[in-house]
């Protein structure tokens, strides 16, 4: 259930609710009794990210160098061309950031969630499920990683949290 | 920053920590597929889920290509420690580029959106973002978007599966 639902008094509450899906209820209680979420954002610095992306690109060098010579109106299909090719690059940088970020994260978890990031500038957004046991050495890798990143990408933390990303109620009764 | 966000400062200082009970934070997670679901609703909500999911197969738009066009040309390179770029120097001259590259993508997500932080507020906004192509992302993400594979697929080498 992502939303609080609103019922006419206590005794629907206890039926429509939780008589209903007692058994349903009791199994994803037990499977995140010792569990929570962390939620992390991961965000490019967009001036060190377009620094490597030029850097990185010949052709968004040369493009990049064509555009700026000529005034605005004259290049707009240019710079069309420019931000597609720099859109692209930015696309493969998220795979691989996005990759190393979960490849460092997920031995520390026990389920994940990937969500679509709001924004270009988005390299990672995901929902990690931790046993409350291990959730100190999720933060030390993530501590870890973040600042061999430091500079590039800026992680924001959200946790803990109730599982909100992983729980599960079916439809209906 | 979102008015729900505080620093904890909690270990190391590279990553920056959120209260997890600001009204903000929850928000945005539950908002982060753009989709309510109320079980006790009787319609074909999985079906139209599904289908959210498979739209965010996300077709850049012309407005993004821009965005990005005058984010890299109004960089300032002369900053940076590239090797082999000699020939872009002479961008070190400062017109206060600097400053604007910081804001222009998010200048224009502001006018698009008229948020004020770096927090995606709803997620009907993700329909309009660029380059986020999910069906040409490969391996492990693709499969992570795929609800039901995801677990499977990165537990097989890890020993946490639950």
């Amino acid at each position: 259930m992502r939303f609080g639902i609103v019922m006419e008094g206590e005794e629907e509450v206890r039926q429509r609710l939780l008589q209903a899906h007692c058994d349903e209820l009791r199994t994803q209680l037990e499977r995140f009794s010792d569990k929570v979420e962390v939620s992390i954002r991961a965000t490019y610095d967009e001036q060190q990210l377009m620094r490597e992306v030029v850097a990185e690109n010949p052709d968004v060098r040369r493009l990049r160098e064509s555009v700026r010579s000529k005034p605005e109106d004259a290049a707009y299909y240019e710079r069309i061309r420019l931000g597609e090719l720099v859109s692209k690059a930015v696309e493969y940088k998220r795979e691989a950031d996005s990759a190393a970020i979960l490849e460092a994260l997920w031995p520390c978890a026990s389920d994940l969630h990937v969500g679509a990031g709001a924004h270009e500038r988005v390299a990672l957004s995901a929902a990690f499920l931790v046993e409350r046991n291990r959730l100190h050495q999720f933060d030390q890798a993530l501590e870890g990683f973040a600042e061999g990143q430091a500079g590039r990408l800026q992680f924001k933390y959200t946790g803990p949290l109730p599982p909100y990303s992983f729980v599960e109620l079916s439809e209906g009764t | 920053m979102s008015t729900g966000a505080m620093s904890r400062g909690a270990g190391g200082g590279y990553v920056q920590r959120s209260s997890s009970s600001g009204l903000a934070e929850v928000l945005d997670i539950l908002l982060d597929k753009g989709l309510v679901i109320d079980v006790f609703l009787r319609v074909s909500l999985v079906g139209i889920e599904l289908l959210t999911v498979d739209a965010r197969i996300v077709i850049a738009s012309v407005d993004t290509y821009l965005r990005f066009a005058e984010a890299v040309n109004r960089l300032d390179l002369g900053q940076s420690s590239d090797e082999g770029l000699p020939q872009l120097v002479e961008d070190m001259t400062s017109d206060g580029a600097q400053s604007k590259t910081k804001g222009v993508l998010e200048g224009a997500k502001e006018s698009l959106f008229g948020s004020s932080d770096d927090e995606e507020q709803n997620g009907e906004e993700e329909s309009q973002s660029s380059s986020r192509s999910r069906t040409s992302r490969r391996g492990a993400l693709r499969c992570a978007l795929s609800q039901t594979t995801a677990p499977r697929r990165w537990s097989a080498s890890s020993s946490s599966a639950s």
